[in-house]
């Protein structure tokens, strides 16, 4: 990794004012406001991590990178906490992936290898930190480094197409492939991020989109998604967007057949999340098919598995378009549960299914936080 | 009120379907043995509501035949109404902004006897409130709103419709959008900054709100490109009609008379027109013999179709 060269000097004051500020920290509180990096990084590691990394994430971008430094002899349990620290201080700030001042989105000279200095300081640190990591993991042959690196990839990739970072989700898609390319779960990203999760036969027919691009559209989430099947035969999310693109893309029967298998696991190992879509997915299998009754079967399944929107929508429709009115529209009645003032809707598969591999990025920080900090 | 404006807003028709009872063509459909059909209509002249028609006025026709029998009343009932707030950036940068503001002005214009509901909308939708006739409640919920990304607009059309179909008396659903589909995820990744979550299409939405005895109408916020989209087709299919906001008018007069425009009216019933193999009857509706525009919705599922 490139470093400038002040920073030599630089390191022995901050890993001297780390030390001396962990200690502090828990004699004498700062307001995180008025804090230094040190002591924001103390109380990230030993203490309030949320309220640290949202005071970080309100710093000025050109104050960043000039505090951020790594110590020497920095353990690799300080440089995965100073990634995340950076991770998490990006997400508070809602700006992790985003570009720099002053440059554009889908800037021209981008070269998509890695958060370069076209990106925000802290997810161009955190992204520096972690090949760091890397490289030590490639010195001593680590596995458990590695899989941080892969972890953080995944996250990362996942926050930034939910968010619309293209550029941010390119650049770490393309270096993350050379890394992990023999990596299960991060074949399975790389699908997700390419699989258009809405599109249905119905909407192909509709647009007349012809044999020969059907096959190209669907062409790098397939290859990627078979990928993740054959090193992982068991990874029952890369089964499911593989046989729902064949059966959308190809009218592969292979599809349905696939999707039928996953909803009956999914139905034995009692996970809600692979019912509701497998079912989905079914339903409007058979939609697409003018079997309306059987849909209407299979969105009961979804409804019943998370009583989420989506499902109730695509059963109330049926329903309604079956002649059974009244029945119809009391399911979407019903959707909405005890929704009103402060009551949110539950999270629906269907939209998270939409965001790659969003709906792990909660879990996948907790665990890589917990390598670093040391509360 | 700017006289332009006057007349898109006076314009706004409204229109239901279903067999009813010929002595009490006012109250909630599918209630009687007795099948009528049933139609709302909002009859306008230069933008003026004409008050005083009789049958007599009317020509209607079910597939393309000149129905006979036709009873025509006026109407002034309470209404409900479900307000779907599009939040979604992908609208417009300040669009969102608007249509807030939009909604507040909107929920101002409910009198004490209608009831609402609040969805707001984009990756996905909520209900916010309702039902409620606490305008100072909406507001409230109103100030905590966030604009978000996408926009889940056939979906959340779907839940406003069942919210409105299920209530006694007439029920109109208001989006308040730009309308506009950004269009799918694309095959580039990373692209979903203007994803369209619905899970419904327009083609489904449409073939539902034949079904439902509600009207669908639209108020687009000012600076959006006048012209055909989705938000058209909705109100197409239900008789309900898509109003341009323009800067500088004031939007609580426009949303009072829309309300208003939608309690009053005519409720036109006839008895069933022969039956037809898919069950649609394909309705059109004019003045005989006098200047004035009728707007009703485009035609009706027979019950059980």
């Amino acid at each position: 990794m490139r470093r400038p060269p002040w920073v030599a000097g630089a390191a022995v004051s901050v890993v001297t004012a780390v030390a001396t500020a962990t200690i502090a920290a828990q004699q004498a509180r700062v307001p995180l406001a008025f804090a230094t990096f040190p002591q924001l990084f103390a109380e990230y590691r030993t203490g309030d991590w949320q309220a640290a990394a949202t005071a970080f994430g309100e710093w000025q971008e050109e104050l960043v990178r000039p505090a951020s430094v790594v110590p020497p002899g920095a353990d690799d349990a300080m440089i995965a906490a100073l990634a995340m620290f950076h991770t998490d201080a990006g997400m508070a700030a809602g700006n992790f992936g985003a570009m720099a001042k002053g440059i554009p989105r889908g800037a021209v000279g981008l070269g998509y290898w890695g958060l370069d200095r076209a990106f925000e300081p802290h997810s161009r640190r955190a992204y520096e930190l972690i090949e760091d990591l890397l490289d030590r993991a490639e010195e001593r042959g680590g596995n458990r480094l590695r899989e941080i690196a892969r972890s953080w990839y995944i996250t990362a990739i996942s926050y930034c197409h939910r968010w619309g970072r293209r550029d941010c989700t390119r650049s770490l898609y393309e270096k993350g492939e050379s890394l992990f390319h023999d990596d299960p779960d991060f074949r399975l990203v790389m699908g997700s991020v390419y699989h258009d999760t809405r599109m249905t036969q119905a909407r192909l027919d509709a647009r007349r989109v012809r044999w020969v691009v059907r096959q190209r559209l669907s062409q790098e989430p397939r290859w990627h998604f078979k990928q993740a099947k054959l090193k992982d035969p068991l990874l029952i999310e890369a089964r499911l967007r593989f046989a729902h693109i064949i059966h959308v893309y190809l009218n592969d029967p292979d599809g349905r057949t696939e999707v039928e298998q996953v909803l009956r696991e999914a139905q034995e190992r009692n996970e809600a999340y692979f019912i509701y879509l497998a079912a989905l997915i079914l339903g409007e299998l058979h939609e697409d098919a003018g079997r309306l009754e059987d849909a209407a079967k299979y969105y009961a399944i979804a409804v019943e598995a998370t009583p989420a929107h989506t499902a109730s929508v695509a059963r109330g429709q049926a329903l309604v378009r079956l002649g059974r009115r009244d029945e119809g529209f009391d399911i979407g009645r019903r959707m909405f549960g005890g929704e009103g003032p402060g009551v949110d809707p539950i999270d629906d598969p269907y939209v998270q299914y939409q965001y790659a591999q969003f709906r792990e990025v909660p879990g996948r920080l907790n665990a890589l936080r917990a390598f670093g900090r040391q509360p | 009120m700017n006289c332009a404006w006057a007349m898109l807003v006076a314009a706004a028709g409204v229109a239901l379907v279903a067999p009813v009872s010929t002595t009490a063509p006012q109250q909630a459909p599918f209630r009687t043995t007795v099948a009528r059909v049933r139609l709302d209509a909002m009859v306008t002249d230069r933008g003026r509501p004409i008050a005083g028609l009789t049958a007599a006025d009317f020509d209607v026709k079910d597939n393309g035949r000149t129905v006979t029998g036709v009873e025509v009343e006026p109407i002034d009932e309470p209404v409900g109404v479900a307000i779907a707030l599009d939040l979604g950036r992908s609208a417009r940068e300040d669009g969102p902004n608007e249509l807030v503001a939009a909604c507040e002005a909107l929920v101002r214009a409910l009198e004490p006897r209608d009831h609402a509901w609040l969805l707001t909308f984009a990756s996905t939708f909520a209900l916010k409130a309702g039902p409620t006739n606490d305008p100072l409640l909406l507001t409230r919920v109103l100030e905590d709103v966030k604009m978000e990304d996408g926009s889940a607009m056939w979906d959340a059309l779907f839940g406003a419709v069942s919210l409105a179909a299920g209530r006694p008396g007439r029920a109109l659903v208001l989006l308040l959008t730009d309308g506009a589909d950004p269009g799918g995820n694309g095959s580039r990744a990373g692209s979903t900054r203007t994803l369209d979550t619905s899970w419904l299409t327009e083609q489904k939405s449409v073939d539902v709100l034949r079904r439902a005895d509600v009207v669908v109408s639209g108020i687009r916020p000012p600076g959006v490109l006048y012209g055909f989209n989705a938000l058209e087709a909705a109100a197409n299919a239900t008789g309900g009609r898509v109003l341009y906001a323009q800067r500088g008018v004031k939007l609580d007069a426009q949303f009072t008379e829309l309300l208003r425009e939608f309690r009053t009216g005519y409720v036109i019933s006839y008895p069933p027109a022969p039956s037809t193999r898919d069950g649609w009857h394909e309705v059109n509706v004019k003045l005989k013999g006098r200047r004035g525009t009728v707007r009703a919705r485009e035609g009706y599922y027979e019950p059980g179709r």
